[in-house]
């Protein structure tokens, strides 16, 4: 009577009773989906639908397009806008593709200050650890005399347009 | 004639009120405050703050040369940035708008610290210097570690918890970096968000910091939540546990005493070896039952010494002269403050502060390899080191030895890898910070003008 009793202990003990199982299973579960949805949530909280992106396209007025045979630069969306003698028009990024830094204009083409990055006129890569040129960018003309230029896309190197 | 103070005392004050005072003061502290080892180790035990020490250490923990005291001086920096830094978020706001006087409002902040706050700037360079010396305390401390092999079994897991805590600390210092929105501050982490941009999987880490495509307000608000609210409360999280497990795995690593003197003899006393059910990592024992009738022989005489009061005191001392130098620092050299951020216009030279300079100057020959691959490996490595060893240990058959001693002659070839490390980044570090002047040129030192970002 006694030995029976222990016996059974010792087994209730050791082995897993099947409403002990499925109340682990189940708690365990449980916890493990709320943390995943939980956690797959919070990072669908992070990246919104809808952001105060900085804009990549801008508009230009074609009066302050630089004149022919000139260049200006627009600093605050880190683009260079060219003008060819025959008045058309090229837009180059000023975005070092090495690491982001703004690079600036100078005789030989452009320099990157952060890492030494060059680029020749054509804003192809001459020296420094950039891999890439600068990207030139596509300009469009849209209506009420304006031009936009969009600085996510990237074009064919010395393409110029024509703003007429 | 003398008169004691006791007597006089029971002389003065009823029975009843002396009574009571003993019965409130006895609210307080649950323990006496003799020299006995029972209130010794009362003292340490009913303490919430002295509980997370153990009530005995080891001889050799106590010994300056064995930590150099890093561990504890990366805590109080820590301690003393927690205050320091809360006490500047009462007059700081993460906003780029621009203020009514032309500059960013977060920038403006910073110059109302210094010119209309009392303590503003000297709470300011405080929390400023002191980041900059944790990072330098982690590094150190993580270097005693290697070169003593204190990671060896049982404190593998705890080394592993120990290089998370680096990276936080290093984390936080990035984060805290962008907040006074200045030059230094925006092209800092503007280049460092474009190296997580090559990593791999990196653009959508760089979404989840940036919430933006560019740096800007949002980032500026979410390296602020991150910096004051997010990696803190992580960081005391994983430094309690980094601390809790240093007493689980027995206090520090220190080495085996195999000195036959040292040893309680066994021809004293027989040849029984110690019966304890604890002889494990625990090498304090208070009191404990052990079978049989034989005492207990060729085991170590017992070098532990009681924490309260020796221990403790060093501590409150080491604390006054971290507290006392970084005061002394936060009042002779101002924090640096740049104009405000300019997207347009980068500084030339651009540089990071001294602990990511290695790295700018490692990206300037290769952005992925430099920015990503070599640093990556280098995190990689020192987490698994422990494990390495282990692996080693078990193909090779041979015991892991060395733990607990400088430079240990079994360690060698760790202790090589590890110095070379260190003397590259060292190298890189000072390249970047003396050697290079305008557009990233070489330069001899007394050509650059600026000697490194802060």
């Amino acid at each position: 009577m006694e030995d029976e009793l222990k016996k059974q202990k010792t087994e209730e003990a050791e082995t897993t009773s099947r409403r002990e199982f499925m109340v682990r299973s189940c708690g365990l579960g449980a916890a493990g989906l709320a943390g995943v949805a939980g956690l797959a949530g919070v990072a669908r909280f992070m990246l919104p639908t809808v952001t105060y992106l900085t804009p990549k396209k801008f508009l230009v007025k074609t009066s302050d397009l630089p004149t022919p045979g000139n260049e200006l630069v627009f600093p605050d969306q880190r683009v260079i806008v060219l003008r060819r003698d025959d008045g058309h028009v090229a837009a180059v990024s000023l975005i070092c593709t090495h690491l982001g830094c703004t690079v600036y204009r100078v005789a030989t083409g452009y320099q990157c200050p952060c890492h030494g990055s060059q680029y020749d006129n054509e804003a192809e890569v001459v020296a420094g650890p950039a891999t890439e040129g600068l990207p030139w960018l596509p300009v469009k003309v849209v209506p009420g005399g304006q031009v936009e230029i969009d600085s996510g896309t990237r074009v064919e190197k010395n393409t110029f347009y024509s703003v007429a | 004639m003398a008169i004691d103070a006791k007597q006089l005392m029971e002389k003065l004050v009823p029975e009843k009120v002396r009574e009571l005072v003993r019965v409130y003061l006895k609210t307080f502290f649950r323990h006496d405050f003799d020299l006995t080892g029972l209130t010794k180790s009362k003292i340490m035990f009913s303490n919430f703050l002295l509980h997370i020490q153990p009530v005995k250490v080891h001889r050799h923990s106590l010994q300056f040369r064995t930590t150099l005291g890093l561990g504890l001086i990366a805590f109080y920096l820590f301690l003393i940035l927690c205050v320091s830094g809360i006490l500047l978020m009462f007059h700081y706001v993460p906003s780029d708008t621009i203020g009514p006087d032309g500059f960013p409002v977060a920038y403006q902040r910073m110059l109302n610290l210094r010119s209309n706050i009392f303590w503003g700037s000297f709470l300011r360079n405080m929390h400023r210097w002191s980041a900059h010396a944790m990072v330098a305390a982690v590094w150190l401390h993580m270097l005693r570690v290697f070169f003593t092999g204190a990671y060896s079994r049982p404190r593998e897991f705890n080394w592993l918890i120990g290089c998370v805590l680096g990276l936080l600390t290093i984390f936080m210092s990035y984060t805290g970096y962008l907040l006074p929105w200045d030059q230094l501050a925006y092209w800092g982490v503007k280049v460092g968000t474009e190296i997580a941009r090559i990593a791999p999987g990196g653009a959508i880490i760089r979404q989840f910091l940036l919430g933006d495509s560019d740096v800007g307000s949002e980032a500026l608000l979410r390296f602020y939540v991150l910096h004051v609210a997010v990696l803190p409360s992580v960081m005391a999280l994983l430094i309690g546990m980094h601390f809790w497990r240093i007493r689980k795995d027995g206090g520090l690593a220190h080495p085996e005493t195999l000195d036959e003197d040292k040893l309680i003899p066994v021809d004293e006393c027989g040849t029984v070896k110690n019966a304890s059910a604890f002889h494990s990592t625990r090498s304090y024992k208070l009191v404990e039952v052990v079978k049989g009738t034989e005492p207990k022989v060729d085991e170590p005489v017992d070098q532990m010494v009681f924490a309260w009061p020796k221990l403790i005191v060093r501590e409150v001392v080491l604390f006054m002269l971290v507290l006392a130098a970084v005061s002394l620092v936060a009042v002779w050299f101002d924090a640096p403050l740049e104009g405000p951020a300019n997207p347009a216009q980068p500084e030339n030279p651009a540089k990071a502060p001294w602990y990511f300079i290695g790295l700018q100057e490692l990206t300037s020959y290769n952005g992925f390899i430099g920015g990503v691959a070599i640093p990556g490996a280098l995190v990689l490595l020192a987490m698994i080191v422990p494990y390495v060893e282990i692996a080693f240990g078990v193909f090779m058959n041979k015991k892991i030895r060395g733990s607990g001693v400088w430079f240990s002659r079994y360690r060698w070839p760790q202790n090589l890898v590890c110095i070379s490390v260190t003397l590259l980044m060292l190298y890189l570090i000072i390249v970047g910070s003396l050697f290079r002047g305008p557009n990233w040129d070489f330069m001899m030192p007394w050509e650059v003008l600026s000697g490194g970002g802060h």
